[in-house]
């Protein structure tokens, strides 16, 4: 019995071991090739150790002055959005995990068809640039995503479902708090595992977005770090296709500066992921999420 | 009678109307942000002009589907899409709920964040990134596979981008790739949810790993399996786009595995920008998700009703 | 409640209150602009830069000192990434932007769609200085009898050539003069590849982005390659994949690719000539270009380039039509669009400010009167270097580089002159009939191009045989019936 899970500590180890090399193998290919000079990734092509070492691909991105008012945007936006999408989500998750309450079957099947049905990018498009004018402000990055999908509701409701006692909910009442502060003082404190999922799932969502800044942000000061990049690699796609026009090839970020673009995106999250992962997994607890 | 109704549902509305305020913002957001534009799928029915804006173009019909079922590019096109999707989520599931089953069990907590950031790290990384990356190991004269594996072995060099018969198992991999580290904490957080004692009560009837997993495990994590299952479903139509644009580096030669809905309606519609027959492939895509979702909800409801999303 | 608010966000949405049709569209805009003449209009003018445009509004702000006193009209510089911009053409053109002015390539769909304003009124009134510039050119973006967008000033015309390292010729003792035909390459790239057996290609063909053919030709492609024309058979539209003209090519390119000149995975090459030469991994590059290319690129990429001629110079409406300046039909500011355009393809001031920048600011004046970069500027972090006078409506006014050719605007415009017409000059399809069809052989294009033209591994006779086959099944000949119909129109007309 002892040997018997030891040789599973052990499996299990080598397992994971192997898991974790092939996720990073590319990655150090990755941070390898941003750091060698372009002309030896020409002639002699990918390799883990840089014949030629170079920082020349950090220099040429954070010679742009654009790069630093990004990171700041994209704090910014991270931190409201993260913000106020916990908030909205937490109000609509909350009542449809109250049993009783009328129309919650009717409300609940809203939410989950959000989650199959989109009306494509047009319609979306035209609604925000002409009705609401989002277009260029900081609210094109935060409202397009405040509900990230219908998904996050519904963990978080089968989280309430499951983890609030009734009782805590009656006691309350009966002492004539209102549901306000019902939610507030007693359903709150003890949810802050779910609250921390979810701001975590939204604060990626956020942080990683591009395509918002794709459709809704063209002012290169509004741009956040994922848009800044995600445009850098567009621009070198278009520029490929129309090789040959008279154009400076100047403009065309070399493949160690496309590696550095990917390293610096990446990067931020990478740090700051570790420190949320104990609530990350506590919150999570999606039981049985049903509609 | 109907005053008492009246005086119910007063009392009720007396009793609910903090929760219906509470739900508010998030309702209207929804109802602006998803159901408004889904009124754009006219858009799949019309000849779009810019004078009479989405309601008003003229109607033509179906017309704008036409070039989904016309060729026998259609029959290709829809086999890629369903079984890259069935694998992908078979694959997937199995993956995540291996990994996180393993990861449950690593009892060190710094040594679980260690595995658990590093599997996350690919998920992180932008498809494009992820296509030259591919690319590096790929590529036939200085990639990594044929120049530091086969070559040196003495095998021929392997033309990766021109050969078909790879390809289903690249993508599958750069699929699971990527997505498995964050896919496995949705399981790995249904698990930490398990009452432990359930385990110890079947350790002491003296249950092996294996059976605990099959008989603890498996069923404790049966809602979330048929949630995301049923979910996927809902997707099945849709391809990942960047996935099967990209890595292949779009190599036409790879077109009969590569090719997907969502890049055929691309290439397609390169050359002329076509407002209705992208709303035609959406509309398409949704309407068929959306029924497979109804299917297979029955189907849940049948075998297990508790399990079944509505 | 919500009932209340659906409506109302409805009627916002359907507001799109817009001019259809050919001639009318003028005239809307005009009615509004009737009293323009009270206010100063602000005409929003959108474009795209691959380059660095931060001070784009100070730019603006001394463009409209100059607008605003010859032509009584300011202007909105709205300048966005290359990239970005291509993305979000589709919206762009939707008409849910307050845009007056913006550059496009041709996308018919669009003009199908109703999205652009009819000039032919409004350049009669104000657009007397584009006549002069353009000259009969004006009339290449005609569509449909509607004169919806007005070509740039760049290359109208190009010549089939071979573009190489004039650098390693010399080394090797090759004279290229002899190369009249792709054929003729055979032995010299055999020298090459053995005096630089590392180089990856020798003879760099097409990158990932598309098929050789539709950078290398000695037809005119009426676009698409569906459907092409011949020059020395000026009145058939003819399937270019079932060509002797296609099929020498490809034989040619098969016996290439077999010794080894061409890339092997020319399928995904993601590095484009000019890189590859400068890092001597190539020698020469088969490409339809304008005499000047090699010259231009000389400086960029430190390799002497020169070129040969493979065939015949030629002006085609894709040519002329790569980039078109256009005023939407949603536009309520048409006439003064109009009048800002004519200054722009007219006033070299103005659009020297917007392609260069401020003088000591963005550049300094060297003593031959070229332009350079201010000390301790370079292009990564110049806050002012759009490089966008190839996008421009006439960029050749505009001030020139320290590495640029002399009077670039004065050769270029005897290159164009000197060009032969192609019998199809002005001709624009219109695929809205044939528009399945036309997905479904693009389709058709892109999976088997590569194999066809490039693979040496494949047999060049069953190769082509499959890629007319899966083109029967997708309709080409549908195409090329409707294309030869409207084409024949198109000959009457003329």
């Amino acid at each position: 019995m002892v040997s018997n899970k030891k040789g599973y500590t052990i499996f299990l180890h080598t397992f994971m071991i192997i898991l974790c090399i092939l996720c990073l193998i590319p990655f150090i290919l990755l941070i390898v090739v941003s750091l060698s000079s372009e002309s030896s990734l020409l002639t002699e092509g990918y390799s883990f150790i840089p014949k030629e070492f170079s920082t020349a691909a950090y220099q040429y991105l954070f010679a742009s002055p654009t790069i630093y008012r990004a990171y700041g945007y994209s704090l910014l936006v991270t931190a409201v959005g993260t913000l106020a999408s916990v908030v909205i989500t937490t109000l609509l998750a909350y009542p449809l995990a109250i049993r009783e309450l009328p129309g919650r079957k009717f409300f609940n099947f809203a939410v989950f068809f959000t989650m199959l049905f989109s009306g494509g990018l047009v319609p979306s498009y035209m609604m925000w640039t002409q009705t609401f004018q989002i277009k260029n402000t900081v609210w094109a990055y935060i409202i397009p995503n405040l509900i990230t999908n219908g998904f996050i509701v519904m963990i978080m409701r089968t989280y309430f479902e499951t983890n609030i006692p009734k009782e805590l909910l009656e006691s309350g009442r009966i002492d004539g708090a209102s549901e306000f502060k019902i939610l507030l003082k007693v359903v709150l404190p003890i949810s802050l595992p779910i609250i921390a999922t979810i701001g975590l799932m939204s604060g990626m969502t956020y942080w990683n977005d591009w395509s918002n800044g794709l459709y809704y942000i063209t002012d290169k000061k509004l741009y956040t770090v994922q848009v800044f990049l995600n445009n850098m690699l567009l621009n070198a796609q278009q520029l490929d296709k129309l090789s040959g026009s008279s154009l400076d090839m100047n403009a065309l970020p070399s493949t160690a500066v496309r590696m550095a673009v990917a390293v610096a995106g990446a990067l931020p999250l990478m740090c700051i992921y570790p420190f949320f992962q104990k609530y990350f997994i506590k919150g999570m607890t999606i039981g049985a999420v049903k509609g | 009678m109907k005053s008492v109704k009246r005086k119910t549902l007063a009392k009720q509305l007396k009793r609910f109307w903090p929760f219906y305020l509470m739900m508010l913002p998030g309702l209207v957001y929804l109802f602006i942000n998803n159901y408004i534009p889904m009124t754009g799928l006219i858009l799949a029915f019309e000849k779009y002009q810019v004078a009479d804006g989405i309601y008003g173009s003229p109607k033509i019909g179906f017309s704008n589907f036409q070039f989904l079922f016309q060729t026998k590019d259609a029959w290709i096109i829809t086999r890629n899409t369903l079984l890259y999707n069935l694998v992908f989520i078979i694959l997937g599931n199995f993956m995540a709920i291996i990994v996180a089953n393993f990861l449950n069990d690593v009892k060190r907590n710094v040594t679980k964040k260690i595995y658990q950031t590093i599997i996350l790290l690919p998920y992180l990384v932008s498809i494009v990134v992820v296509a030259f990356l591919a690319n590096a190991f790929l590529a036939g004269d200085t990639g990594f596979i044929n120049n530091h594996i086969l070559e040196p072995l003495g095998f021929e060099s392997i033309q990766f981008y021109r050969e078909t018969k790879y390809w289903p198992f690249i993508l599958t991999f750069v699929y699971l790739w990527k997505t498995v580290g964050y896919s496995c904490i949705i399981y790995l957080a249904s698990m930490s949810g398990i009452d432990p004692g359930l385990y110890e009560a079947a350790a002491l009837d003296g249950a092996g790993r294996w059976q605990r997993f099959v008989k603890i495990t498996i069923p404790s994590l049966k809602p979330t399996i048929i949630t995301l299952f049923i979910l996927a479903i809902g997707k099945i139509f849709y391809s990942d786009f960047g996935l099967f644009y990209q890595i292949p580096m779009q190599s036409g030669s790879l077109f009969p595995v590569t090719q997907t809905i969502d890049t055929y309606v691309f290439y397609g519609l390169t050359q002329n920008n076509n407002i209705g027959m992208s709303a035609a492939a959406g509309f398409y895509q949704s309407v068929v998700g959306f029924v497979l979702v109804l299917l297979s909800n029955i189907m849940v409801k049948r075998v297990s009703e508790e399990n079944a999303m509505f | 409640m919500k009932k209340r608010v659906l409506s109302i966000l409805l009627c916002v949405a359907m507001t799109s209150a817009l001019l259809a049709g050919c001639g009318g569209t003028g005239d809307g805009g005009r009615e509004k602009g009737g009293d323009s003449g009270k206010e100063v209009e602000t005409v929003n003018m959108t474009y795209f830069s691959f380059n660095n445009f931060d001070d784009t509004q100070m730019v603006e702000d001394a463009v409209n000192e100059i607008t605003e006193e010859k032509i009584g009209v300011r202007v909105k510089l709205n300048a966005m990434e290359g990239g970005q911009y291509m993305a979000q053409q589709t919206m762009l053109l939707s008409g849910s932007e307050d845009i007056d002015l913006i550059v496009t390539p041709l996308v018919t769909d669009a003009m199908n769609s109703g999205a652009f304003a009819d000039m032919s009124d409004l350049i009669e009134e104000y657009g007397q200085g584009i006549k002069e510039v353009l000259g009969d050119d004006i009339e290449a973006g005609r569509y449909h009898g509607c004169l919806y967008g007005l070509p740039n000033m760049h290359e109208y015309a190009n010549t089939p050539m071979i573009v190489y390292n004039a650098d390693v010729a010399a080394e090797l003792g090759i004279d290229m003069s002899s190369v009249k035909t792709l054929e003729d390459m055979d032995s010299i790239l055999a020298k090459v590849k053995e005096a630089y057996p590392n180089m990856s290609t020798p003879l760099y063909t097409s990158n990932s982005s598309g098929c050789l053919s539709a950078t290398y030709y000695q037809w005119d492609t009426l676009g698409d390659n569906l459907g092409v024309l011949m020059f020395d058979n000026p009145d058939e539209i003819v399937n270019l994949y079932e060509t002797d003209e296609y099929k020498d090519l490809v034989t040619t390119l098969h016996d290439f690719s077999n010794k080894g000149y061409l890339n092997v995975d020319a399928a995904v090459q993601s590095d484009n000539y000019w890189t590859l030469v400068e890092q001597n991994m190539s020698f020469a590059c088969l490409i339809n270009q304008h005499e000047l290319i090699a010259q231009e690129y000389t400086p960029t990429t430190g390799v002497n380039l020169d070129y040969v001629p493979l065939g015949d110079t030629y002006k085609t409406t894709s040519k002329v039509t790569t980039f078109l300046w256009r005023i939407m039909s949603t536009s309520q500011k048409q006439e003064a669009a109009m009048k800002l355009l004519n200054l722009l393809y007219t006033d070299a001031e103005v659009e020297d400010l917007i392609c260069n920048g401020i003088k000591d600011v963005h550049y300094t004046v060297g003593e031959d009167g070229k332009y350079t970069l201010p000390e301790g500027v370079d292009y990564a972090n110049s806050t002012y270097y759009p490089n966008i006078d190839w996008v421009m409506p006439n960029g050749w006014l505009a001030g020139e580089w320290e590495d640029s050719i002399d009077n670039y605007g004065e050769k270029m415009t005897e290159y164009n002159d000197s060009a032969m017409v192609s019998p199809a000059y002005g001709f624009i399809f219109d695929s809205t009939d044939v528009a399945n069809e036309v997905t479904a052989c693009s389709n058709v294009v892109q999976q088997y191009c590569i194999s066809v033209e490039e693979n040496g591994e494949v047999d060049v006779d069953t190769a082509l045989e499959e890629l007319n086959q899966a083109l029967k099944e997708a309709g080409i000949d549908t195409i090329i019936a409707e294309k030869q119909e409207q084409y024949d129109a198109f000959l009457e007309g003329k």
